[in-house]
């Protein structure tokens, strides 16, 4: 009989401290907890690839004819448009308009210029660049007679 | 006689009884519980919402010449950073190398460029968010547990694709997330 009433008192202290211990879990549990949200800011990275320009038509075409006197103007159509591209003209290898971002340029002839003339035009970018020539002929005005 | 003392009894234990309440009612103090909820937020800010690499050909590298600041401007807690971006229209992220219509985008936290040893392995963005640690996205500083009120500078590198069909100007959106911890 003593041994079953130890047990008993002793299986009821456990069951009691078990119950606590539960207990305790379910309060901590029961403890209202901040869940916080995430927050987020966006940056736009802006970039544009250029590739190399390509002149596709060139002014004035190759064989025209001038009068002396005439204004000449020099230009070419690249195969896309971009404020990244310079270009530069000469004649006859003499640099007339270095490099800019001006697409023309605008030549006064002279009695001085008649004969064949040789343009070139060249385009750039950070990617590359292309080149184009040109003929022409420029003639001297017939002198009207005296 | 012994009703008498019974009386005397009774009374003695009224009366001290009277006096112990007495004496406890001049102790007694009362307790105000205060209660104080404290709201902490997660939040942050950058310094700009755009940088611009500018023109690049097909195939080359660039580092920005700049960097965004960003600062944790949550309350009270610390916050550690992920990153993600979006691909524009007709590319796509690499997390290895750039190739045809390819591009890799590059991030790290760093107070200056130089202090950045640029890698794909630990700085390159994809479209799922990745994590800061003290390797990934990190330069002399890195995304993780930031303090409140702390900054920290975010520098991009961008290899562009090797050849692109594409010659209009392309936005690639970063997201940084921050979340506690």
């Amino acid at each position: 009989m003593k041994v079953f009433m130890s047990c008993f008192r002793a299986t009821t202290r456990l069951r009691v401290i078990l119950g606590g211990v539960v207990l305790f879990f379910c309060l901590v549990n029961l403890v209202p907890r901040v869940v916080l949200a995430a927050s987020s800011a966006i940056v736009t990275v802006n970039v544009t690839i250029v590739s190399p320009p390509k002149i596709t038509a060139v002014t004035p075409a190759d064989g025209s004819f001038f009068d002396e006197g005439d204004t000449i103007t020099i230009s070419c159509t690249v195969n896309y448009a971009s404020s990244s591209i310079e270009y530069q003209f000469s004649i006859e290898d003499n640099i007339k308009q270095p490099w800019s971002i001006n697409s023309s340029y605008k030549w006064v002839t002279a009695s001085r210029d008649a004969g064949l003339h040789k343009l070139k035009i060249e385009v750039r970018n950070i990617a590359g660049q292309d080149t184009k020539e040109t003929e022409i002929y420029v003639y001297l005005k017939p002198v009207p007679p005296t | 006689m012994r009703k008498q003392r019974f009386i005397v009894g009774i009374l003695g234990v009224v009366f001290l009884s009277g006096f112990v309440l007495l004496s406890a009612q001049a102790a007694q103090t009362e307790t105000i519980a205060v209660k104080v909820t404290v709201s902490p937020s997660i939040s942050i800010s950058v310094s700009s919402s755009s940088i611009s690499l500018g023109l690049l050909s097909a195939g080359a590298t660039k580092v920005s010449t700049s960097a965004i600041t960003v600062t944790n401007n949550g309350t009270g807690v610390n916050e550690t950073y992920s990153l993600s971006l979006t691909n524009p229209t007709g590319w796509t992220a690499s997390q290895t190398a750039a190739g045809a219509e390819i591009y890799a985008l590059c991030a790290a936290f760093s107070n200056v460029d130089t202090g950045i040893v640029w890698g794909m392995t630990n700085h390159a963005l994809s479209t799922i968010p990745v994590a800061c640690s003290t390797t990934k996205f990190a330069g002399d500083q890195n995304g993780v547990a930031v303090a409140y009120n702390a900054t920290r500078k975010l520098w991009f590198q961008f290899k562009a694709p090797t050849s692109t069909v594409v010659n209009t100007e392309q936005n690639i959106s970063v997201v940084i997330t921050a979340q506690a911890g």
